[in-house]
């Protein structure tokens, strides 16, 4: 049974510290919610936009 | 491990009545292997049906769904609600239980479990599915793709979750990419139109300034002698916009257009208050009226005096009195009377004329109103009159003097004697949206006439190109902003992507490397006739779907092979499709101790078959085996190697209740209840134990090696005679004229008067006049004297010629019986 490998290995990533913590949250999320691809990739998204949005206002 | 005692189908598939198969042997507690013999149509599929969907977590029989069967075919025809079930009986550690799954007619997915917690204590009890059918192995290795493979070996060994993450993963990673893709193709086709727009492929600030001054150069000299500095940057084009407008402005020909084009929407919005004349009519009317009461209207004044009488009156209690304000004498209660009657009348009197007095005002305010809307319009034509040829526009001055006349009148004292108002006829108003109308007619004529200047038209052309430029440069900004912003945060998201996938592939490899190892040792065991070794499984290199995809590879006579398909027969792939599929059950299958096969000698030549019973003996002596068979040599075949399983056989099948089994024995068995008491059994007695002859001799020859005559004309008879003759010189090369095997077995074949039958006529035809008790010697002495010495008792397996460091022997394959 390999049933919580996925979980093993995105908490290793993030434990490493070496990549995006928000992004691996959202797989760990998706991985325990067992979320559809396109509720994962627009939670994604969100995350992107909203980082841009944040990013603009900074500059003005 | 778990293992099953019963299975019991009801209403299910071919099955009407509940039918019951044992795999525990009387007198038994364990339950052991089991197979169950049926000829085609016989209703060992529903058996089979029956346990796939009992042991399927989804409810589903897959080779139905493939047939485009659904749930409601499952139960028998005429099974009534509730009727349709399976139950098993498990056992495990010394314990029994019992499940019942039963189909629901209302809910055909949602079968009813008689104990959900146990059921999902089986279905977690295996990782590989315990059952297989033979069209599955044909399925796996030939109708599948990479991707399809690695699909199946992801739910034989287990990581169907890494598989869905990694597919869901591809998926996401797609849907960034093209939401990123999307902001480039905007981004693009900004660059585009501004390329278009410059007349150059090359877009970037030098460009696009260069553009900006050479159309600023183009106006410089002919504005007003105004000089405008080069553009150096985004930011002076942004300024530069506003100063360029406001030139476009000071132009004469702008201006004139300027002031036509404001006249005209003013013009058109004039609205003028239509009702003015018909309130002011109205107004006078009413005051005419109250006028008229001039007496009523005089004694207004007095109305203090006669509130004070009626003070002083008040306090007077003298029966006759004088009025104070007139004098003449009055009994006091009627002047009392008197005086309240004149104060009502004048106090209706003053709220009337308070009433006129403020509808004068509201009058007066319209038309102060009118007055400046009408001084304005007049400003209008004066300054039209400036750009264009004289306006003739007399009413509405006409309508000035009216509204001045009737100010003059509303702002006099309106209830003397001496005022006057003249009423103007209502066509005036009229007459004055002519005259509008009119003008603006006039204006739109006279605007159409303007001719621009080259100067002005190419002060128009170069300030919306340049507003054009300025606007898609900001928007190229944005977009590029954007795009870039996307591209770093997708790349920091496929970074995760490709760790993680590579995590996982790792995870997965050690799984295909274990694997491998086990189904090359099974694999050796099925073909071992061919040279095929380092078989493998292991990633496709391919762009679509990698690190989903999987393909198994060998080494074939030493040369290297991926796919295995590419060269191997069918025979050999549904070998290999096997010893996956087994290697699995051993690696993944740890607390589920039974496999349940159906039908799958089929994917094997006959000559192969017995290597899956090898396979089974060698490897899984420790599972219990439930087997579904048609083959009646291979049944036969098990029957012998395997005599403590349990075997049953269908005997028939009938639609209304389905099979009927029965106990299933080998053929000596068979013999001896034959031979009983029953003479009329002779013959067929006679007949089976020759087939069973003919085919332990065909083995025996096989085994040994021996070359036995060709039969080259189809009228010689079918008789065994050549089996006999080439079996016994093949041993009596090896073990010498005189060994005692080679004495019983030239015997058996040139004195037993039934063997001699059957190797000198028909076997058609023999028998015709045999005894029940010439059968029974011949059988008995045939298995005592020969068979019993050429088969092992403990593996079963007749002897084979074995040829090991020069020498040459006889023993059974396992070496339990040797023959020297």
């Amino acid at each position: 049974m390999t049933d919580r490998n996925v979980k093993k290995y995105l908490e290793k990533l993030k434990s490493e510290g070496k990549h995006d913590g928000e992004f691996i949250d959202v797989l760990l999320a998706s991985d325990t919610n067992d979320d559809d691809w396109f509720v994962t990739a627009n939670n994604l998204s969100q995350i992107i936009d909203q980082r841009y949005a944040e990013s603009k206002n900074n500059k003005a | 491990m778990l293992k099953v005692k019963t299975i019991k189908l009801s209403g299910f598939r071919g099955i009407k009545t509940p039918q019951e198969l044992f795999c525990i042997k009387a007198g038994e507690t364990k339950p052991t292997s089991f197979v169950l013999f049926g000829v085609n149509s016989s209703g060992k599929t529903s058996f089979m049906d029956g346990l796939e969907w009992f042991l399927s977590p989804e409810n589903k029989i897959q080779w139905l769904r493939r047939e485009d069967a659904q749930e409601a075919a499952y139960p028998h025809n005429s099974a009534q609600p509730g009727e349709s079930y399976v139950e098993i009986e498990f056992f495990e550690d010394s314990k029994t239980i019992r499940l019942r799954k039963t189909f629901d007619d209302n809910r055909k997915t949602k079968p009813i479990l008689s104990d959900n917690d146990e059921f999902q204590r089986i279905y977690q009890s295996f990782v590989i599915k315990p059952y297989f059918r033979y069209l599955e192995i044909v399925e796996f290795v030939l109708n599948r793709t990479g991707v399809q493979k690695y699909q199946e070996l992801a739910r034989w060994m287990g990581f169907e979750s890494e598989l869905n993450f990694q597919e869901k993963l591809a998926k996401v990673v797609s849907q960034l990419e093209k939401k990123k893709e999307l902001i480039e193709t905007r981004r693009d086709d900004t660059l585009k139109a501004i390329g278009q727009l410059l007349e150059n492929t090359v877009v970037d600030e030098t460009s696009i300034l260069t553009y900006c001054n050479k159309l600023l150069k183009g106006i410089s000299s002919e504005i007003n002698g105004a000089i405008l500095e080069p553009l150096t940057s985004k930011e002076s084009l942004q300024k530069c916009l506003p100063n360029i407008a406001k030139l476009q402005i000071q132009t004469s020909h702008a201006k004139n257009l300027n002031i036509l084009s404001s006249a005209q929407t003013d013009l058109s919005a004039f609205a003028i208050n239509k009702s003015l004349i018909d309130q002011i009519t109205s107004l006078k009317n009413e005051r005419d009226k109250f006028v008229g009461k001039q007496k009523s209207t005089n004694n207004i004044n007095s109305i203090d005096l006669y509130n004070k009488a009626q003070e002083i009156l008040s306090n007077n209690d003298k029966e006759k009195t004088k009025c104070p304000v007139c004098g003449l004498e009055w009994n006091r209660r009627n002047l009392l009377e008197h005086i309240k009657e004149e104060l009502n009348l004048l106090d209706q009197i003053n709220l009337k004329k308070t009433e006129l007095i403020q509808k004068v005002e509201k009058a007066l305010h319209l038309i102060r109103r009118e007055q400046t809307l009408t001084a304005q319009t007049i400003a209008k034509y004066q300054e039209i009159e400036s750009v264009i040829s004289p306006l003739k526009y007399d009413v509405i001055k006409q309508y000035g003097s009216i509204l001045t006349e009737f100010e003059y009148s509303m702002a006099g004292d309106i209830f003397s004697t001496g005022w006057k108002l003249s009423i103007p006829d209502t066509k005036i108003f009229d007459k004055l949206e002519s005259e509008i109308s009119q003008i603006i007619k006039f204006i739109n004529e006279e605007k159409a006439k303007l001719e621009p200047s080259k100067e002005v038209l190419l002060l128009d052309s170069t300030i919306q190109s340049l507003r054009k430029t300025n606007e898609l440069w900001d928007k190229l900004i944005q977009e590029k902003e954007e795009h870039d912003f996307w591209a770093a945060e997708v790349s920091k998201f496929l970074e995760i992507g490709d760790t993680i996938g590579e995590l996982i592939r790792n995870g997965i490899k050690n799984l295909f490397d274990e694997i491998s190892s086990l189904i090359e040792e099974y694999f050796v065991i099925l073909r071992k006739d061919k040279d095929i070794k380092n078989i493998k499984i292991d990633f496709n290199v391919t762009k679509k779907a990698e690190g989903r995809s999987a393909e198994i590879q060998l080494s074939y006579y030493d040369v290297n092979v991926k796919p295995a398909y590419k060269i191997l027969s069918e025979s050999l792939l549904n070998s290999l499709g096997l010893s996956v599929y087994f290697a699995c059950v051993r690696k993944f299958n740890k607390e589920c101790g039974f496999i349940v096969l159906d039908d799958i000698i089929n994917s094997l030549d006959i000559q192969h078959r017995e290597t899956i019973i090898n396979l089974l003996e060698d490897k899984f002596s420790d599972f219990q085996v439930i087997l579904f068979t048609h083959d009646d040599l291979w049944f036969e075949r098990l029957q012998t190697r395997f005599p403590h399983w349990v075997r049953k056989k269908i005997k028939k099948w009938e639609y209304d209740t389905g099979p009927r089994i029965d106990f299933a024995n080998t053929t000596k068995e068979e013999l001896d209840l034959m031979l009983g008491e029953d003479e009329t059994k002779a013959k067929e007695a006679g007949m089976k134990f020759g087939e069973y002859l003919e085919g332990v001799l065909h083995e025996l020859c096989e085994k040994l090696e021996a070359k036995i005559k060709y039969r080259y004309y189809k009228q010689d008879l079918p008789v065994m005679n050549e089996l006999f003759e080439a079996g016994c010189e093949r041993l009596k090369d090896i073990l010498g004229d005189q060994h005692d095997l080679v004495a019983k077995m030239k015997n058996a074949w040139q004195n037993d008067p039934l063997i001699r039958n059957f190797c000198m006529h028909d076997r058609r035809n023999y028998a015709s006049s045999i005894s029940l008790t010439e059968v029974k010697n011949s059988y008995q002495k045939w298995f005592n004297e020969v068979e019993n010495n050429l088969r092992c008792t403990e593996c079963h397996k007749i002897i084979e010629y074995v040829k090991a460091k020069e020498q040459v022997h006889l023993q059974c394959e396992k070496g339990h019986l040797k023959l020297k």
